[in-house]
């Protein structure tokens, strides 16, 4: 981490040791926010409501009440996350003037925390994109690399980090969704195991997909929102009743014995060159600190991308069934019969990005195509997660690359969507088998951060993040 | 080859209009991405079960305990129209 960049834990001690408060970082963070507003990265900000809950914070460490390590600390969410009395847009112009009329239990655990939700971020319509271009609010320009896109669908959570306007934000991930944004910002970014944190208040794009997570400056703070983030929830019966653990125990634990597995057909054709020579020289850096570096195989992961698309669009197509222009927010004025307004309002609320993955839902849906599409792709699914199964019984952790190469510049991948939808080749078929997987920056190639993907087993965080927190330390970063 | 009558079905399908500007877009995209998707048809998965969602965690239910929910005036705080604690839409019986 470069020491101007901000963590939960330097701040954390700032507070600790009286030299700072969080009114004075609350204010602080608010300052960069207007500052940058150039950037795009947010669709609401919470000014009075974070400086009214930052007053409290202080109020209890003054009276020797504070209640861990993200009391008083600034944080933002991705805007598909409900935060009661307060707007969520999903990016979208059909959820423009939705106001929660509750909070999701991922918020409310952050908030129990006493973290303190400065803004809601920008993203790509319903969550729906690789560059962040598709929010009906305009797109987020990259704080580090501002010619290149910030990667999407949670590019403002993953710009407001590296533009330090918060240490650490949630963002939520579907086929990367995070860890390709952290990793296109040169952040980190860590999606949880399918089950681990709550989606109870996250507008739903594919629910046997969708995962929320955090993403941060470093490691330890992505662990530090985890430890308060996971958990069972009577709300989300998906889930797990696994008990909580400390996800930072194994941070400073090395990689000593542990055995990280290095899929050739993830380092293969498709990936820049240079890029995989970066990611072989952070695997060797490990290598010598004591981890054993194993090839494994995973040969199906190579139709993850056509599994992924079939099945996220086709339960994109049943979840945004509900958008009517009855019940929430826009409704076409001119419509006259019920039809209508269903149409006319869907097609002036929703994007084309939107309207062409729930197009391709219905197509993979409908009668003729189901078995061959819809079915067929969850066989595939199958298969992709019984070879990281068999790929887990010699090895603890994976190792990919997060992207096939540099981001895109703006602007390049939209003329033809399917180049976007390759980016995520590495990153979809994590969600596909329900694992946890984290984007940490290793090293530089063209003067830009290369993300290193690291996958673990399910309910395999404690692991994964040890592994992360090496890898970081071991980092060439200017 | 999907036709623009294929991609107006879809849309009716879907409850989205789409201009006769934009058919011949979308049917590009589509037909782009199932040339893309079709590699799956080829697999011989016979023998595999589908996969509907992650294996782990098995669902787990709450206690059947009524519980709170929200009251009318949230619920009703973002529709469009609403009158006397009913959504309003447009005529249905002539």
């Amino acid at each position: 981490m470069n020491p101007s960049q901000k963590s939960i834990r330097t701040l954390a001690s700032s507070l600790t040791a009286g030299l700072a408060s969080s009114e004075s970082l609350v204010e602080e963070s608010l300052a960069l926010i207007q500052k940058t507003r150039s950037l795009n990265m947010f669709t609401s900000v919470l000014d009075i409501r974070a400086r009214e809950r930052a007053k409290a914070s202080d109020a209890r460490r003054k009276a020797g009440k504070s209640i861990g390590p993200l009391d008083g600390i600034p944080i933002a969410i991705k805007d598909n996350m409900c935060l009661v009395d307060t707007k969520t847009t999903c990016g979208s112009h059909i959820l423009e003037n939705f106001v929660s009329p509750y909070t999701g239990t991922a918020v409310e655990r952050l908030e129990a925390a006493g973290a303190v939700i400065v803004a809601k971020t920008n993203m790509d319509e319903f969550a729906m994109g690789s560059s962040n271009e598709n929010s009906y609010f305009g797109p987020v320009v990259n704080p580090r690399y501002p010619e290149l896109i910030p990667g999407g669908s949670s590019g403002g959570s993953a710009a407001a980090v590296a533009a330090n306007c918060v240490p650490a934000s949630l963002g939520s991930d579907t086929g990367g969704s995070i860890r390709q944004p952290a990793a296109c910002c040169g952040v980190v970014g860590l999606k949880p195991t399918y089950g681990r944190i709550s989606r109870y208040g996250l507008v739903a794009y594919a629910s046997s997909l969708d995962q929320i997570g955090p993403l941060g400056n470093t490691v330890e703070d992505c662990a530090i929102l985890l430890n308060a983030l996971a958990g069972q929830d009577p709300h989300d019966n998906t889930t797990s009743d696994k008990a909580p653990e400390d996800f930072c125990a194994e941070l400073a634990r090395g990689v000593q014995g542990m055995r990280i597995g290095v899929p050739k057909e993830y380092f293969g054709e498709g990936l820049d060159p240079k890029i995989k020579t970066a990611l072989l020289a952070s695997l060797a850096r490990l290598e010598s600190e004591g981890a054993q570096i194993i090839e494994v195989h995973l040969p199906s992961v190579k139709y993850a991308i056509s599994s992924y698309y079939i099945i996220a669009t086709a339960e994109a197509s049943s979840n945004l069934s509900r958008f009517d222009g009855v019940r929430y927010t826009h409704r076409a004025p001119t419509a006259r019969t019920l039809n209508d307004l269903y149409c006319r309002s869907r097609s002036e609320g929703f994007g084309k990005e939107v309207q062409r993955r729930i197009l391709l839902g219905s197509y993979v849906l409908s009668s003729g195509f189901y078995d061959a599409y819809y079915i067929q792709a969850q066989k595939v699914r199958r298969v992709i997660t019984d070879d990281f199964n068999k790929a887990f019984e010699l090895c603890d952790v994976i190792a990919s690359p997060t992207l096939p190469g540099h981001p895109l510049k703006l602007g390049e991948g939209l003329s033809d969507p399917m180049t976007m939808y390759l980016s995520d080749i590495y990153t979809v078929s994590l969600n596909l088998a329900g694992l946890p997987g984290i984007s940490v920056p290793c090293d530089e190639v063209d003067g830009l951060r290369v993300g290193m993907q690291l996958i673990g087993k399910p309910f395999g965080e404690t692991s994964l993040l040890g592994v992360a927190a090496a890898v970081e330390r071991t980092a060439k970063l200017s | 080859m999907l036709e623009n009558k294929d991609i107006q079905k879809l849309a009716k399908l879907s409850r989205l209009e789409i201009s006769d500007v934009d058919v011949e877009s979308m049917k590009g995209h589509l037909e782009h991405m199932l040339a893309h998707l079709d590699e799956l048809r080829s697999l011989d998965l016979s023998g595999v079960e589908p996969m509907t969602s992650v294996d782990e965690p098995v669902t787990v239910l709450r206690a059947d305990v009524p519980g709170g929910c929200l009251s009318h005036e949230l619920a009703f705080r973002n529709a469009p129209r609403v009158d006397n604690d009913h959504f309003v839409i447009p005529k249905v019986i002539g």
